[in-house]
Protein backbone atom coordinates (compact mmCIF):
# COMPACT_ATOMS: atom_id res chain seq x y z
CA UNK A 1 0.00 0.00 0.00
CA UNK A 2 1.76 3.80 -0.86
CA UNK A 3 0.59 6.07 1.51
CA UNK A 4 2.43 9.06 -0.21
CA UNK A 5 -0.26 8.75 -2.95
CA UNK A 6 -1.27 12.22 -3.81
CA UNK A 7 -3.38 13.61 -6.14
CA UNK A 8 -2.08 15.91 -8.29
CA UNK A 9 2.07 16.71 -9.20
CA UNK A 10 3.06 20.26 -9.89
CA UNK A 11 2.55 21.83 -13.65
CA UNK A 12 5.58 20.82 -16.04
CA UNK A 13 5.50 22.74 -19.41
CA UNK A 14 3.87 20.16 -22.23
CA UNK A 15 3.14 22.13 -25.31
CA UNK A 16 2.64 19.23 -27.98
CA UNK A 17 -0.15 17.73 -27.01
CA UNK A 18 -3.46 18.16 -28.42
CA UNK A 19 -6.83 17.51 -28.18
CA UNK A 20 -9.54 17.05 -30.29
CA UNK A 21 -13.49 16.75 -29.72
CA UNK A 22 -15.65 16.26 -33.09
CA UNK A 23 -18.85 16.64 -31.68
CA UNK A 24 -20.02 16.10 -35.35
CA UNK A 25 -18.82 12.72 -35.63
CA UNK A 26 -18.66 11.98 -32.12
CA UNK A 27 -15.30 11.40 -32.09
CA UNK A 28 -12.25 12.49 -30.06
CA UNK A 29 -8.36 11.99 -29.85
CA UNK A 30 -5.36 12.96 -27.82
CA UNK A 31 -2.14 13.04 -29.32
CA UNK A 32 1.25 14.00 -27.79
CA UNK A 33 4.14 12.88 -30.04
CA UNK A 34 6.43 14.03 -26.84
CA UNK A 35 4.61 11.36 -24.76
CA UNK A 36 4.24 8.77 -27.60
CA UNK A 37 0.68 9.16 -26.76
CA UNK A 38 -2.06 8.50 -29.67
CA UNK A 39 -5.54 8.11 -28.05
CA UNK A 40 -8.96 7.82 -30.64
CA UNK A 41 -12.15 7.62 -29.38
CA UNK A 42 -15.47 7.34 -29.82
CA UNK A 43 -17.77 9.42 -27.88
CA UNK A 44 -20.77 7.84 -26.09
CA UNK A 45 -22.20 10.13 -24.81
CA UNK A 46 -21.99 13.74 -23.33
CA UNK A 47 -22.93 15.76 -20.55
CA UNK A 48 -22.76 19.61 -19.69
CA UNK A 49 -23.22 20.93 -16.18
CA UNK A 50 -22.03 24.14 -14.05
CA UNK A 51 -19.19 23.08 -11.66
CA UNK A 52 -19.12 26.28 -9.79
CA UNK A 53 -20.52 29.51 -10.61
CA UNK A 54 -19.05 30.72 -13.99
CA UNK A 55 -17.02 27.31 -14.74
CA UNK A 56 -18.84 25.01 -17.41
CA UNK A 57 -17.88 21.44 -16.84
CA UNK A 58 -18.37 19.54 -20.35
CA UNK A 59 -18.12 15.60 -19.93
CA UNK A 60 -17.10 13.11 -22.86
CA UNK A 61 -17.84 9.81 -22.24
CA UNK A 62 -15.78 8.17 -24.48
CA UNK A 63 -14.54 4.50 -25.54
CA UNK A 64 -11.16 3.78 -27.13
CA UNK A 65 -11.32 2.52 -30.72
CA UNK A 66 -7.37 1.74 -31.60
CA UNK A 67 -6.82 -1.88 -32.05
CA UNK A 68 -5.63 -3.38 -28.77
CA UNK A 69 -7.24 -1.56 -25.89
CA UNK A 70 -10.89 -3.59 -26.48
CA UNK A 71 -13.09 -1.02 -26.24
CA UNK A 72 -11.00 0.89 -23.04
CA UNK A 73 -13.02 3.33 -21.36
CA UNK A 74 -12.33 7.29 -20.44
CA UNK A 75 -13.73 10.10 -19.65
CA UNK A 76 -12.98 13.64 -20.86
CA UNK A 77 -14.40 16.47 -18.45
CA UNK A 78 -13.58 19.95 -19.84
CA UNK A 79 -13.90 22.64 -17.07
CA UNK A 80 -14.19 26.28 -19.03
CA UNK A 81 -13.93 29.56 -17.16
CA UNK A 82 -12.41 33.04 -17.42
CA UNK A 83 -9.57 34.03 -16.55
CA UNK A 84 -9.75 37.35 -13.96
CA UNK A 85 -7.23 40.57 -14.13
CA UNK A 86 -7.79 40.03 -17.90
CA UNK A 87 -9.30 43.08 -19.89
CA UNK A 88 -9.98 41.05 -22.80
CA UNK A 89 -12.48 38.17 -21.96
CA UNK A 90 -10.01 34.70 -22.01
CA UNK A 91 -11.58 31.14 -22.00
CA UNK A 92 -9.40 28.99 -20.29
CA UNK A 93 -9.67 25.06 -20.12
CA UNK A 94 -9.03 22.41 -17.70
CA UNK A 95 -9.08 18.89 -19.08
CA UNK A 96 -9.01 15.88 -17.10
CA UNK A 97 -8.53 12.31 -18.87
CA UNK A 98 -9.68 9.65 -16.71
CA UNK A 99 -9.11 5.97 -17.02
CA UNK A 100 -10.36 2.86 -14.81
CA UNK A 101 -6.74 3.47 -13.25
CA UNK A 102 -5.40 6.55 -13.72
CA UNK A 103 -6.51 10.37 -14.42
CA UNK A 104 -4.06 12.70 -15.73
CA UNK A 105 -4.94 16.44 -15.70
CA UNK A 106 -3.93 19.17 -18.65
CA UNK A 107 -4.18 22.74 -18.89
CA UNK A 108 -5.29 24.00 -22.55
CA UNK A 109 -6.30 27.09 -24.97
CA UNK A 110 -8.96 26.86 -27.59
CA UNK A 111 -7.70 26.36 -31.18
CA UNK A 112 -10.33 27.49 -34.05
CA UNK A 113 -9.88 24.41 -36.31
CA UNK A 114 -7.94 25.19 -39.37
CA UNK A 115 -10.55 24.30 -42.07
CA UNK B 1 -18.84 22.27 -37.59
CA UNK B 2 -18.61 21.80 -33.84
CA UNK B 3 -14.67 20.40 -33.68
CA UNK B 4 -13.20 21.90 -31.36
CA UNK B 5 -9.00 21.64 -30.71
CA UNK B 6 -7.64 21.98 -27.54
CA UNK B 7 -3.61 22.28 -27.73
CA UNK B 8 -2.55 21.61 -24.29
CA UNK B 9 0.01 24.19 -23.04
CA UNK B 10 0.42 24.15 -20.01
CA UNK B 11 1.90 27.44 -18.98
CA UNK B 12 0.02 29.68 -20.04
CA UNK B 13 0.58 33.34 -18.82
CA UNK B 14 4.06 35.03 -17.95
CA UNK B 15 4.05 38.29 -15.66
CA UNK B 16 6.81 40.66 -15.11
CA UNK B 17 9.55 39.66 -12.65
CA UNK B 18 9.13 41.09 -9.27
CA UNK B 19 11.73 42.39 -7.23
CA UNK B 20 13.39 39.78 -5.30
CA UNK B 21 13.88 39.17 -1.86
CA UNK B 22 18.14 39.07 -0.53
CA UNK B 23 17.88 34.70 -1.16
CA UNK B 24 15.54 32.93 -2.68
CA UNK B 25 14.99 29.35 -2.66
CA UNK B 26 13.85 27.46 -5.31
CA UNK B 27 13.23 23.55 -5.74
CA UNK B 28 12.87 22.00 -8.91
CA UNK B 29 9.61 20.38 -10.37
CA UNK B 30 11.37 18.70 -13.22
CA UNK B 31 13.79 19.32 -16.29
CA UNK B 32 14.31 19.21 -19.17
CA UNK B 33 17.68 19.05 -21.13
CA UNK B 34 19.11 20.36 -24.93
CA UNK B 35 20.32 17.46 -26.51
CA UNK B 36 21.16 17.05 -30.44
CA UNK B 37 20.71 20.53 -30.86
CA UNK B 38 16.99 20.54 -29.73
CA UNK B 39 14.81 20.54 -26.13
CA UNK B 40 13.44 17.80 -25.06
CA UNK B 41 9.86 18.33 -25.26
CA UNK B 42 8.93 15.86 -22.44
CA UNK B 43 9.83 16.99 -18.99
CA UNK B 44 10.95 14.57 -16.08
CA UNK B 45 9.20 15.10 -13.37
CA UNK B 46 11.99 15.57 -10.20
CA UNK B 47 12.43 17.24 -6.93
CA UNK B 48 15.90 16.43 -6.72
CA UNK B 49 17.58 20.01 -7.69
CA UNK B 50 17.36 22.94 -5.83
CA UNK B 51 18.48 26.90 -6.06
CA UNK B 52 19.49 29.54 -3.76
CA UNK B 53 19.74 32.98 -5.26
CA UNK B 54 21.50 35.07 -2.46
CA UNK B 55 21.70 38.91 -4.02
CA UNK B 56 23.17 40.12 -0.93
CA UNK B 57 26.17 37.63 -1.06
CA UNK B 58 26.39 37.52 -4.36
CA UNK B 59 26.49 34.48 -4.82
CA UNK B 60 24.35 31.08 -6.17
CA UNK B 61 24.11 27.87 -4.82
CA UNK B 62 23.11 24.65 -6.48
CA UNK B 63 22.28 21.39 -4.82
CA UNK B 64 21.33 18.28 -6.08
CA UNK B 65 20.34 14.97 -4.25
CA UNK B 66 23.01 13.09 -6.19
CA UNK B 67 24.82 14.98 -8.60
CA UNK B 68 27.89 17.72 -6.51
CA UNK B 69 27.11 20.67 -5.34
CA UNK B 70 28.35 24.08 -6.75
CA UNK B 71 28.82 27.35 -5.75
CA UNK B 72 28.72 30.37 -7.70
CA UNK B 73 29.78 33.74 -7.73
CA UNK B 74 27.82 36.16 -9.52
CA UNK B 75 29.95 38.14 -12.09
CA UNK B 76 26.92 40.58 -13.01
CA UNK B 77 23.54 39.95 -14.04
CA UNK B 78 21.35 41.72 -17.07
CA UNK B 79 17.50 42.25 -17.54
CA UNK B 80 16.87 40.19 -21.00
CA UNK B 81 13.93 38.76 -22.82
CA UNK B 82 13.28 35.42 -24.29
CA UNK B 83 12.54 34.61 -28.06
CA UNK B 84 8.73 34.79 -27.46
CA UNK B 85 9.55 38.30 -25.36
CA UNK B 86 9.31 37.12 -21.58
CA UNK B 87 11.30 39.05 -19.19
CA UNK B 88 14.43 36.83 -17.98
CA UNK B 89 17.24 37.55 -16.19
CA UNK B 90 20.93 36.39 -17.07
CA UNK B 91 23.36 35.85 -14.58
CA UNK B 92 26.85 35.34 -15.16
CA UNK B 93 28.57 33.37 -12.62
CA UNK B 94 32.21 31.94 -11.89
CA UNK B 95 32.50 28.41 -9.80
CA UNK B 96 35.17 29.91 -8.00
CA UNK B 97 36.37 25.99 -7.10
CA UNK B 98 37.56 25.55 -10.52
CA UNK B 99 36.95 28.98 -12.41
CA UNK B 100 33.91 27.36 -14.79
CA UNK B 101 32.00 29.88 -16.21
CA UNK B 102 28.13 29.28 -15.74
CA UNK B 103 25.33 31.35 -17.24
CA UNK B 104 22.03 30.99 -15.48
CA UNK B 105 18.31 32.53 -17.09
CA UNK B 106 15.94 32.61 -14.67
CA UNK B 107 12.33 33.67 -15.88
CA UNK B 108 9.00 33.22 -13.55
CA UNK B 109 5.92 31.20 -15.07
CA UNK B 110 2.24 31.78 -13.85
CA UNK B 111 -0.02 29.34 -14.20
CA UNK B 112 -4.05 30.25 -13.85
CA UNK B 113 -6.03 27.12 -13.18
CA UNK B 114 -10.00 27.13 -12.23
CA UNK B 115 -9.37 30.05 -9.33
CA UNK B 116 -6.02 29.50 -8.45
CA UNK B 117 -2.82 31.15 -10.27
CA UNK B 118 0.59 29.32 -9.21
CA UNK B 119 3.70 30.78 -9.53
CA UNK B 120 6.51 28.84 -11.32
CA UNK B 121 10.50 30.15 -12.06
CA UNK B 122 12.40 28.11 -15.09
CA UNK B 123 15.95 28.50 -14.56
CA UNK B 124 17.92 27.60 -17.52
CA UNK B 125 21.55 26.51 -16.67
CA UNK B 126 24.49 26.27 -18.61
CA UNK B 127 28.11 25.08 -18.30
CA UNK B 128 30.64 23.59 -19.61
CA UNK B 129 29.13 20.07 -19.44
CA UNK B 130 25.56 20.71 -19.75
CA UNK B 131 22.22 23.09 -20.84
CA UNK B 132 19.49 22.02 -18.95
CA UNK B 133 16.15 23.56 -17.79
CA UNK B 134 14.50 23.08 -14.36
CA UNK B 135 10.95 24.42 -13.37
CA UNK B 136 11.13 25.12 -10.16
CA UNK B 137 8.77 26.89 -7.34
CA UNK B 138 9.72 28.37 -4.03
CA UNK B 139 11.03 26.35 -1.08
CA UNK B 140 8.34 26.39 1.70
Amino acid sequence: MNDNWKPWSDWLPMTDGQFLIDRDNMRASLDSDSWGTHINMQIDSTAESMAAQGITLFTFYCSSLDAGYDRKQYNIEILAYKKPDVSEVQYQYTIYLTDLYSSTKFLARYEEPSE
Amino acid sequence: MYRLYFFTIVLLSITSINAMAQADNYVSTGYCRFRQGVWEKEWVQSSDASFIINHDSGEIRFDHTTWASHSLKIDRSENSQTEEGVPLIIYYCTEPANGDKWELRFNEWTVFDEAIYYNYYQIEIKNPYSLMRFMTKKAD
